[in-house]
């Protein structure tokens, strides 16, 4: 069963077109990152799932349940951070724990103790006067406390410095067991090692959402040589994009990768080649669907 | 739950809540010693300041969980969103309307008005009527709006908005009267209270805000359409019904010697008019018609009509109303053909009806004294008041009656021997005065209603040695009756005059009519 779903989603703000038709899934207990560059429409995508913003057309659904309808009792099975978020400035980090706790059933003070020791939380100190970083550890602290089935996370790293970050994600990740995670980022750095699924959005449209094992089995950069020089094919694959063609070498990436359906492939379009594949970085996979989504839309746009 | 939130927020604001307190009781001193004019100055201003504090202080409560924007902590958050608004509902009457409450029993009490179970019942619908005029409109803006600049700059767009209302020819439009006026302002209050309810709920229970300001839109447009709306003569025959005259009959006074015009011409003042002298003669004495618009028909014998139109009149017709006199703009043409022939008057009064009380003797020879289910009076200075010499300064808790009418019996006069000599024995003077029993209390800030009672040109002349006539003086101790009433409702009743006619005179600005 799916703890997070969307089903056509789209949010248009004016002439903006914010998300297009995103149909995606995570299932329970999944831990997903949504990539894209800023201003993707990631944010946009997880406040509709938070029902903070109103899709325009399609649904979000959480829990089971249409985000339409997620407030009081439905909420307090869900926890949300986002980078953005207001919080009580005036508050200490004591009386904001002290606020939360009655509103979940489930708030473990216990746990609320441990993390907020664990990252080093000066209780006495008011909100407005800690770094963000800390910010968002007491945002988070508010969170796991109460071990909700769904943590959603908005850009909750974005700008931390390295060690903040690892102990974030280390202790969601340690405390959210079970729990479905849905976290968005814009930095690749951020997720690789912590998500097992991983969609990516660019002008407002899930390009990929699979899990990061296929997603590296599936994008390989392919080299194929021959003793003669290479012709330009008359036809590229679909599967192949940023080909480039150096005498009597041939560079691509391909999107599907099969070992015997890939060889096929290269000797149907460039002759007898010899070719041979190795895996990219998801660094290196984002960036194709970003040159990818780039290129259609320049030529969407220059026709 | 709303009790958790609560403290929250009392914990957040309580350095305004406290200035908010601290000007309360100011105010509170300052109105109960308002006699010193030391303090003039800070007084006037102290209501201003409440307000303020009061406005912000709900904005600020609205604004802590703030229902527009998508960055707001609270609202991912297992609220309930009824809990939540009962929360800022009862922070507002906590805050803002229990210290005015004490405030204004300690008004009461200062000027010697006792604090019934009426009214601390009174109390508490003025504290719904505050709520409903400061806190109520002030926290449906805050619900759509994100932050105080932005509620202040709303605000500021109301007013010019009404500024721009003001501009427009109005006065081209059809007059009104008071109970029209009366009528679609309460059909305005319905729409404007209905929209902004709409609009607290909806953004406490969705938070959609479009839908919300929708419903502010049309609560702002529902001003200038109600306006219109009192213009619309349907609505003159459901403000004031037709009836047959309740207990007096209007005509025209008596000239039996006809050394008295009832009409005017007066080019050189502007528009000619005619002045027509009435009396009223009550066939029941409990009864006081306060008129609040006239219209005068005239069908000449020669076949020509002529209609006034309904025009806004104020004054009062009863048993001891005396003589009035009723002027009308009219045509020239008209006042010439009524020169040259009879025409039969008909006149059409719009008014609120006044049922009396029997009368009640009130002892005035202590330095206080109470008039029964009205309030207290004291002899000579008042609050706010240093002397009255020819009245008599009363205060009352929350409302004053519908009307009241009191009479001193001067020519039974109690002052020192000589004073009031002269004076026949039945010669009194009267007081009349209006309240306003639309609403079960009044609505001011200030509980304590003050009533004078001002006799000033009712009280009989005494001649004086040197040959001249001074007023005649209330002492403690005068006889003093009083009575009561309320209003009955609006009501417009047509009254014939008879003829008029073939008697126009020029005034010249003389002694041509009387005015009384």
């Amino acid at each position: 069963m799916n703890a997070i779903e969307t089903v056509g989603l789209t949010k248009k703000f004016r002439r903006v077109q914010a998300v297009h038709d995103v149909n995606l899934q995570v299932a329970e207990g999944g831990i997903y990152a949504l990539m894209g560059p800023n201003g993707a429409g990631k944010s946009t995508l997880i406040k509709m799932l938070m029902n903070l913003v109103r899709p325009t057309v399609g649904e979000a659904r959480m829990l089971g349940g249409s985000s339409e309808f997620l407030r009081g009792e439905r909420l307090e099975q869900i926890g949300y951070v986002s980078e953005n978020q207001k919080m009580p400035d005036w508050m200490t980090v004591a009386s904001y724990m002290q606020y939360w706790r009655p509103f979940y059933p489930s708030w473990n003070r216990a746990l609320e103790e441990k993390l907020t020791k664990q990252f080093e939380l000066p209780l006495k100190q008011k909100l407005k006067r800690m770094s963000r970083g800390m910010r968002m550890k007491a945002s988070l602290v508010s969170v796991l406390a109460y071990r909700p089935k769904v943590i959603v996370l908005d850009e909750p790293l974005s700008g931390l410095d390295p060690l903040v970050r690892d102990q974030l994600m280390e202790g969601l990740l340690g405390l959210a067991d079970g729990a479905t995670v849905l976290f968005s980022s814009h930095d690749l750095a951020e997720i690789e090692h912590f998500a097992n699924h991983v969609g990516y959005m660019e002008g407002g449209r899930l390009l990929i959402s699979e899990s990061i094992e296929h997603v590296r089995q599936r994008f390989c950069k392919v080299t194929a040589w021959s003793e003669a020089a290479i012709t330009p094919p008359a036809s590229i694959p679909a599967e192949w994009t940023r080909l480039k063609i150096d005498g009597q070498h041939a560079h691509w990436i391909e999107a599907a990768y099969d070992p015997e359906l890939s060889i096929r492939r290269a000797r149907e379009a460039l002759g007898q080649v010899a070719v041979k594949s190795e895996p990219l970085t998801l660094r290196e996979v984002f960036l194709t669907l970003a040159y990818q989504s780039r290129s259609v839309s320049e030529a969407g746009g220059a026709q | 739950m709303i009790l958790h939130i609560l403290l929250k927020d009392l914990r957040r604001q309580w350095r305004e809540i406290a200035l908010y307190i601290l000007v309360c009781a100011e105010w509170a001193w300052q109105q109960a010693h308002t006699g010193s004019w030391i303090w003039q100055h800070q007084r006037e201003m102290l209501p201003f300041m409440l307000f303020g504090l009061w406005v912000f202080i709900v904005v600020r409560a609205v604004h802590g969980e703030c229902l527009v924007g998508d960055r707001e902590f609270w609202a991912t958050r297992p609220y309930r969103w009824w809990q939540l608004l009962i929360e800022k509902a009862l922070l507002c009457f906590l805050a803002l309307n229990v210290p005015l409450f004490i405030a204004q029993i300690y008004l009461l009490h200062h000027a010697r008005l006792p604090i019934t179970a009426t009214v601390l019942f009174g109390l508490l619908i003025l504290q719904l009527m505050i709520a409903g005029v400061a806190t109520f409109p002030t926290a449906a803006i805050a619900a759509v709006t994100q932050t105080l600049v932005q509620w202040i700059l709303t605000i500021a767009g109301i007013i010019l908005f009404a500024i721009v209302l003001t501009w427009l020819p109005w006065d081209s439009l059809a007059p009104t009267l008071t109970g029209e006026e009366n009528a679609a302002g309460s059909l305005g209050m319905a729409i404007v209270g209905g929209a902004m309810l709409f609009m607290l709920v909806w953004q406490y229970a969705r938070r959609g805000v479009w839908p919300a300001r929708a419903a502010f839109a049309v609560a702002i447009l529902a001003v200038p359409a109600m306006i219109l709306l009192a213009r619309v003569p349907m609505l003159r025959a459901a403000a004031y019904p037709q009836v047959t005259s309740r207990g007096i009959h209007v005509s025209i006074r008596p000239d039996p010697d006809g050394t008295r015009s009832f009409t005017r011409r007066d080019p050189a003042v502007g528009e000619p008019s005619i002045r027509i002298p009435i009396i009223a003669v009550p066939e029941d004495p409990h009864t006081v018609m306060s008129v609040e618009g006239v219209r005068l028909a005239m069908h000449g014998d020669a076949g020509w009509t002529w209609d006034s139109g309904w025009t806004s009149k104020s004054f009062w017709l009863g048993a001891g109303s005396g003589e009035s006199s009723l002027e009308f703009n009219m045509p020239a043409a008209v006042i010439d053909q009524m020169q040259q022939s009879h025409a039969q008057a008909t006149i059409e009064l719009a008014y609120v009806a006044y049922r009396l009380t029997r009368e009640q003797k009130i002892d005035t020879s202590h330095r206080y004294f109470v008039i029964p289910d009205v309030g207290q009076c004291i002899w000579g200075e008042g609050r706010g008041i240093i002397f009255n010499s020819s009245g008599l300064n009363c205060v009352a808790p929350l409302r004053l009656p519908g009307i009241l009418v009191a009479r001193m019996q001067v020519g039974e006069s109690t002052c020192s021997s000589g004073k009031n000599a002269g004076i026949p024995g039945d010669r009194f003077a009267a007081a009349v005065l209006f309240g306003n029993d639309d609403t079960p209390v009044y609505f001011d800030i200030d509980p304590v209603r003050n009533l004078q009672l001002n006799f000033g040109y009712w009280l009989p002349l005494v001649p004086t040695e040197k040959n001249g006539y001074r007023q005649a003086e209330l002492c403690r101790g005068t006889p003093f009756t009083v009575q009561t009433g309320h209003a009955e409702g609006r009501m417009q009743s047509r009254f014939e005059l008879g003829a008029v006619g073939k008697q126009v005179t020029p005034d010249t600005g003389g002694d041509g009519g009387s005015d009384d």
